[in-house]
């Protein structure tokens, strides 16, 4: 009976594997939805750190570097941003100059002070001078930011300590188009410059999905059990590991000359 | 040597079975022999498709910007380039080959513990390697090899599938690697002891162990990847509350053991070699045969040099980096009593001795490179730029790729009882030397000036060492398939190998070319060391 059926088990084992999508589209979810291509709304308004409200289609106009912060983030913005800043810093190309660094800020209750403060840290951070214009900090309200960020597909969510949101930046040519998104929390100046040089030529390429960073606001209690999960499973492959030296070792070992 | 021991090339193990067809006397075979010959064609088959790969994307660098693929198909060819090179080939290579055939008659035996069980893991081995090149057809997974999360929960391509293959492969590990465990304890011959095994069986056994401890974390770690994929239940991905960085531990966990996997078993085989062609007893024997169980225990606790910049704690950052530099000691007292079997030995010059100067060479530039990046405050710099891609071809292919080339040109006359054209051979390797280095040495150059790996274009200031690497490719590519065409030619043409073409003293050169079936007619009796060299022992 299963052997007759064997050959059709077998086939629908693997056909389950071919056709399964992950389950876990959702669009608010914390994560990168790429939509490498697709151009950013240009009529969105949002507020720089002088306090002067601008459209992001004013603003561009040269290849732009694009990155999300929250201003209250105690963790993965700050890298993120002292890691850009100091791969600004040693690239060949002037900020400024050759493109514009834009750090928007996902949380509508950030004001453009915090916004000022910040770019004041991390342009000195950069250590190459630079622009007034060269790196902007804006700030937005919820409609402005909803619309860059789903535009962009950078999904974060609240939570009761802050934000979850993935560390990855997009760049932008200079007619506001989504040429790729560079992931992780540190950059290496030639891939900006690589990905820059794209925006110039207007050549939409894939992006490297390394590792994506997350920054997660708090450390979820309820994972305990799948650490323990793993701790049983390594325990006890240990255990057998071990038992089974011991037995090689010790028992049931058949006498020297038999070897059939 | 000894020519009158010659039997008829066609007899031995190679010979007809009566009432079994051509291919059932291969496919349902339990002879240890034969399922290493069945490795190693369908090994080279898939590492020659890796070196295709490997061809086309360095030639789509040969201009910038898209020259004969896409982005995206440039992704999709260095994930199974990666793919292919790791778990098809470099892994499974010298244990699944040279392992199976030689490790029963270096110790005495007649086979493997579990003749059928080694049979059935060349199955899940096959099995395991269409699934993988299956992904091919239906849309190649665009992750890199290390399918990180959350990436790899998310994107739509054939990422399940790609996952599921590097499983079942991992199935098939275990059970050679299980099956040399009970066969190195429970079948050697009379008066082989622990310290009178070859050292190429010394370090199959340290690289079983690891298969056997290390392997099952990629196994859960996979399923895990799998049941997030399909149910969902969230403990990568961090819009579930889990946690990505928990699948980068468990991922390296196997994965840099799975190096020592690598490079052990070729490491053993150099250990052959030398004492050979140095006609001496080898220097360090038991510092060699510890160093490998050294290498596989220290080697165990490093896998988190892979994260440095993945945000875990720097105070664990400062522990990996140190056991990196431990790491090296092991490795080290390898390649010191190396050197030191060569001193005053009476060395002969042949081609296998040629494949381990070169072995010994590149796997120091690896090794040393290795340090290099092991150092935390320059690895932050290095990360993910081309220095890291010379550093492991370094160690992969100029390490555990030219270990096994020494080991397929020094057991190539016994394991086909015929003898190759060396002067093709040595020709070959020096094209092979050449090429290597100009292929992977400018990326350390490239590296350092900062060039990101896995991109298919490059800034204008590196044209001219992208140039250069790809001349050495093509060299490489060259010389490697002379290589592998003049030994297939000496497959089937070769002048008959004599039984001990290069006067070794361990028992597989005391048995004729090709190897009977069951190896012995009378279990041998063992009363010396493997690396006896003096008159009359």
């Amino acid at each position: 009976m299963i052997r007759r059926h064997l050959p059709g088990l077998v086939c629908l084992f693997f056909s389950i594997f071919l056709l399964a999508q992950p389950l876990c589209a959702l669009e608010t979810a914390p994560g990168v939805t790429e939509r490498t291509g697709e151009r950013v709304p240009l009529d969105a308004l949002f507020t720089d750190e002088t306090g002067k409200s601008v459209a992001l289609g004013a603003l561009l106009g040269k290849p732009a570097i694009l990155s999300f912060a929250y201003f209250s983030c105690e963790d993965q913005c700050n890298t993120v941003l002292s890691n850009l800043a100091s791969s600004l810093g040693r690239m060949s190309s002037a900020p400024g100059d050759d493109f514009l660094v834009l750090t928007v800020s996902f949380d509508d209750e950030d004001t453009r002070g915090e916004a000022a403060y910040k770019k004041k840290n991390y342009m000195s951070a950069a250590g190459r001078p630079m622009d007034e214009g060269a790196w902007k900090f804006l700030t937005g309200d919820k409609t402005s930011i909803e619309a860059l960020t789903g535009a962009i597909g950078f999904g974060f969510r609240k939570t009761e300590k802050g934000y979850d949101h993935p560390a990855a930046l997009a760049v932008l040519s200079a007619d506001g188009r989504i040429i790729r998104y560079v992931y992780g929390s540190s950059y290496l100046p030639a891939d900006l410059e690589m990905a820059l040089m794209e925006a110039r030529e207007g050549r939409i390429t894939a992006s490297i999905k390394k590792a994506a960073r997350f920054c997660f606001s708090s450390e979820p209690g309820g994972r305990a059990y799948l650490v323990s999960v793993l701790r049983v499973a390594g325990l006890s492959t240990l255990v057998v590991v071990a038992g089974l030296f011991i037995y090689l070792k010790g028992f049931g070992r058949p006498g020297k000359k038999d070897k059939r | 040597m000894a020519a009158d021991n010659t039997r008829g090339i066609r007899e031995g193990y190679l010979a007809s079975e009566p009432g079994k067809g051509f291919i059932a006397s291969w496919l349902l075979t339990t002879d240890h022999k034969r399922i290493g010959i069945l490795y190693l064609f369908s090994i080279l088959s898939f590492f020659l498709v890796g070196v295709v790969f490997g061809l086309l994307m360095r030639l789509e660098l040969i201009s910038r910007g898209p020259t004969i693929m896409e982005a995206h198909t440039y992704n999709a060819f260095f994930t199974l380039h990666g793919v292919i090179m790791l778990f098809l080939f470099i892994i499974p290579v010298v244990p699944s080959i040279f392992g199976n055939f030689l490790l029963p008659i270096m110790i005495g035996a007649r086979d493997v513990a579990f003749p059928r069980l080694n049979l059935l893991s060349w199955y899940f081995y096959m099995a395991g390697a269409l699934l993988a090149l299956t992904t091919l057809i239906i849309g190649p997974a665009d992750t890199g090899w290390t399918f990180y999360a959350p990436y790899s929960l998310r994107t739509g391509s054939s990422v399940s599938l790609a996952v599921f293959s590097v499983f079942v492969l991992g199935i098939s590990s275990i059970l050679t690697g299980l099956n040399f465990v009970v066969t190195v304890h429970r079948l050697r011959a009379p008066g082989m002891t622990w310290f009178r095994l070859p050292l190429f069986v010394w370090s199959l056994y340290a690289t079983a162990w690891i298969q056997i401890i290390a392997t099952p974390i990629l196994g859960v770690n996979l399923l895990l990847v799998m049941a997030e994929r399909f149910f969902g239940i969230g403990v990568f991905d961090p819009a579930k509350g889990g946690d990505p960085i928990l699948y980068q531990h468990l991922f390296w966990i196997y994965s840099h053991p799975a190096v020592y996997i690598m490079v052990l078993p070729a490491m053993g085989a150099v250990s052959e070699i030398v004492p050979v062609f140095a006609r001496r007893v080898i220097f360090g024997y038991k510092a060699i045969a510890y160093s490998s169980i050294g290498i596989a225990a220290v080697g165990s606790l490093v896998w988190g040099h892979h994260m440095f910049v993945s945000g875990f704690s720097y105070t664990a950052a400062v522990y990996f980096s140190l056991f990196t530099f431990f790491v090296a000691i092991p490795s080290a007292i390898k390649v010191y009593n190396w050197v030191g079997t060569l001193y005053k030995g009476s060395i002969v010059m042949d081609t296998p001795f040629y494949f381990v100067l070169a072995f010994i060479f590149l796997f120091s530039i690896g090794g040393l490179s290795g340090l290099i990046l092991g150092a935390l405050s320059v690895n932050v710099h290095l990360h993910d730029t081309y220095f890291v891609v010379a550093h492991f071809h370094y160690i992969k292919f100029g390490g555990a790729g030219f270990g096994m080339l020494a080991a397929l040109h020094y057991w190539f006359p016994k394991i086909s009882g015929r003898m190759y054209n060396k002067r093709v051979a040595n020709f070959a390797l020096v094209f092979l030397f050449i090429g290597f280095n100009t292929l992977y040495f400018p990326m350390f150059i490239l590296g350092y000036e900062g060039m990101p790996r896995r991109y298919f274009d490059y800034l204008p200031q590196y044209v001219l060492w992208q140039h250069v690497s790809i001349v050495g490719s093509w060299i490489l590519g060259a010389s490697i398939f002379t290589m592998i065409g003049n030994l297939l030619v000496a497959a089937f043409r070769g002048a008959a190998a004599p039984m001990n073409p290069w006067g070794a003293r361990t028992l597989e050169w005391q048995v004729s070319s090709p190897p009977p079936k069951e190896n012995f007619e009378t279990i041998p009796e063992v009363t010396r060391g493997p690396y006896d060299f003096r008159e009359g022992a």
